[in-house]
């Protein structure tokens, strides 16, 4: 049942058009790289990279943002949940199903550009090095952030409206970001309580810092293995604990 | 073709080329009440960093593009014996600040940056002091890149003219397993000759054949050049 739900909900993003707008202004930023990295000095793989990386984290960033915080309002909206709800569904199947839909069509959104970063890089270096795989273990964290990211909007969606949902996601992402900061602060500060107060902070928003990994991957450092497991793992109790939540509100929500 | 459509494809062109006309005669007047070349509007590289919202190393690249546009600018403006155009390159050493701020491992900024800074005027800003600086952050956060103490000892050696120091930055240099052999030899022939055509020839020569860059590369044959009708003077 999850994965018809998913199938379903992966059908109907991809026929939203403001989908592909996105990939277009994802690629056409990835193309414009070669004409930037040909004004500059010593930087055109290095310009690729970064700007390729970038647009697919923002774009995508967007799409997640876009399409999650409107994935239970809409179907309330439109009164089509009713329809599947009266069918042998489990709320928590739903919110399961929806979620995994969103992060396929991410996930062949993602492939998309990353395969357009490619050809620029094929473009511009004539050919492809093995250090380019490393790109693709930056396309990899993104795509996890974006797992993320599509968690906490599913999360505002079972309870706000779409803008407030927008604005909820953005901000806890936005703090996200910036965790390491407030945890450094907290330090710079000599108060006991705030140093805990800054270090429960960080332990408890979720640590987007921690999958960028751009700047590593544009100078061909490696990233450990055990970078990637904990990122891996991070993720999946933070989506979980994320899901299980939107499946709670979601069981007590009365949608009479 | 129903009469809106043609209504709407002869008046689009005919308004688009109403905005081209006012563009055109109003850029004058725009660019006039623009702030000059000389202004950098965001000076701290930690705001900046702040700012970019994790993506320091993309407006790193953007800062790098604006520091040749910059020199670029001026070497342009210079040529062209614009007023103003003589006084050296005040934005070159900030901009170069924020750009390795932003990204410490970019090391195309501070080799070419190191060059920008230390050519003798009207090449560059005349500040070999500033390209040392910048090369001693280099190699603090690069200390893997041997051909960093490579860079400052020239600074030393054809800036600077500081012998002994010049030398000192191939010792330090040679030292990194991966250095290649050369640099032992150059320490030991600077501190022993100092100043000597064929010790720049190979320096240059060396910065030729290690830069992929064509800029860099235009550079190092342009001192080629000019070592060959500079009289020997050893």
């Amino acid at each position: 049942m999850i994965a018809v739900i998913a199938w379903n909900t992966f059908r109907e993003a991809v026929r939203d058009r403001i989908l592909f707008n996105l990939v277009f202004f994802a690629l056409l930023m990835i193309s414009a790289a070669v004409l930037v990295g040909q004004i500059s000095i010593g930087i055109e793989h290095l310009i690729i990279v970064n700007l390729g990386l970038t647009a697919i984290s923002l774009f995508g960033v967007a799409m997640a943002v876009i399409l999650g915080v409107a994935l239970i309002y809409k179907e309330i909206e439109r009164r089509t949940l009713y329809t599947l709800l009266s069918k042998p569904v489990r709320r928590w199947q739903f919110i399961a199903g929806k979620y995994c839909g969103l992060c396929l069509t991410l996930t062949v959104n993602t492939l998309f550009m990353t395969a357009g970063l490619i050809l620029a890089l094929f473009y511009v270096d004539q050919g492809l090095r093995p250090s380019d795989l490393q790109v693709l273990v930056g396309v990899f964290f993104i795509l996890l952030q974006l797992f993320l990211l599509t968690g906490i909007a599913l999360l505002f969606s079972c309870f706000a409206t779409p803008a407030v949902a927008t604005l909820g996601t953005l901000g806890l992402y936005m703090v996200g970001v910036f965790s390491e900061d407030i945890r450094t602060f907290g330090e710079i500060s000599k108060d006991p309580m705030m140093q805990r107060l800054t270090s429960g902070l960080y332990y408890l928003l979720p640590n987007f810092g921690a999958f960028n990994v751009i700047s590593a991957v544009a100078h061909e450092h490696p990233i450990p293995g055990a970078l990637i497991a904990g990122n891996i793992t991070y993720v999946v109790l933070y989506v979980a604990i994320a899901l299980i939540a939107s499946a709670a509100i979601f069981s007590n929500r009365d949608l009479k | 073709m129903k009469p809106h459509n043609l209504l709407a494809a002869v008046a689009i062109p005919l308004l688009f080329c109403g905005v081209v006309v006012i563009s055109h005669a109003t850029e004058s007047t725009v660019a006039s009440l623009q702030p000059g070349a000389d202004v950098l509007n965001l000076s701290s590289p930690r705001m900046i960093k702040a700012m970019s919202f994790g993506y320091d190393s993309l407006m790193a690249d953007i800062y790098w593009t604006r520091v040749v546009q910059y020199y670029g600018d001026k070497r342009h403006a210079q040529g062209q014996g614009i007023h103003g155009a003589s006084e050296h390159f005040p934005l070159l050493m900030p901009l170069l600040d924020i750009t390795t701020s932003l990204d410490p491992h970019l090391l195309v900024a501070y080799k070419v940056g190191a060059i920008f800074l230390a050519e003798p005027a009207p090449r560059g800003a005349e500040r070999p002091d500033l390209a040392v600086k910048l090369l001693r952050q280099a190699i603090g956060n690069n200390p893997d890149d041997w051909r960093l103490w490579n860079d400052l000892g020239m600074v030393y050696y054809e800036d600077l003219r500081d012998y002994k120091a010049a030398s000192d930055a191939y010792v330090q240099g040679s030292k990194n397993p991966k250095a290649d052999d050369w640099m032992k030899v150059m320490a030991a022939k600077i501190a022993q000759d100092g100043q000597s055509t064929e010790i720049s020839r190979f320096l240059w020569n060396e910065v030729y054949n290690s830069s992929k860059d064509e800029n860099i590369r235009r550079n190092a044959l342009e001192h080629l050049k000019q070592l060959e009708q500079r009289p020997a003077r050893r």
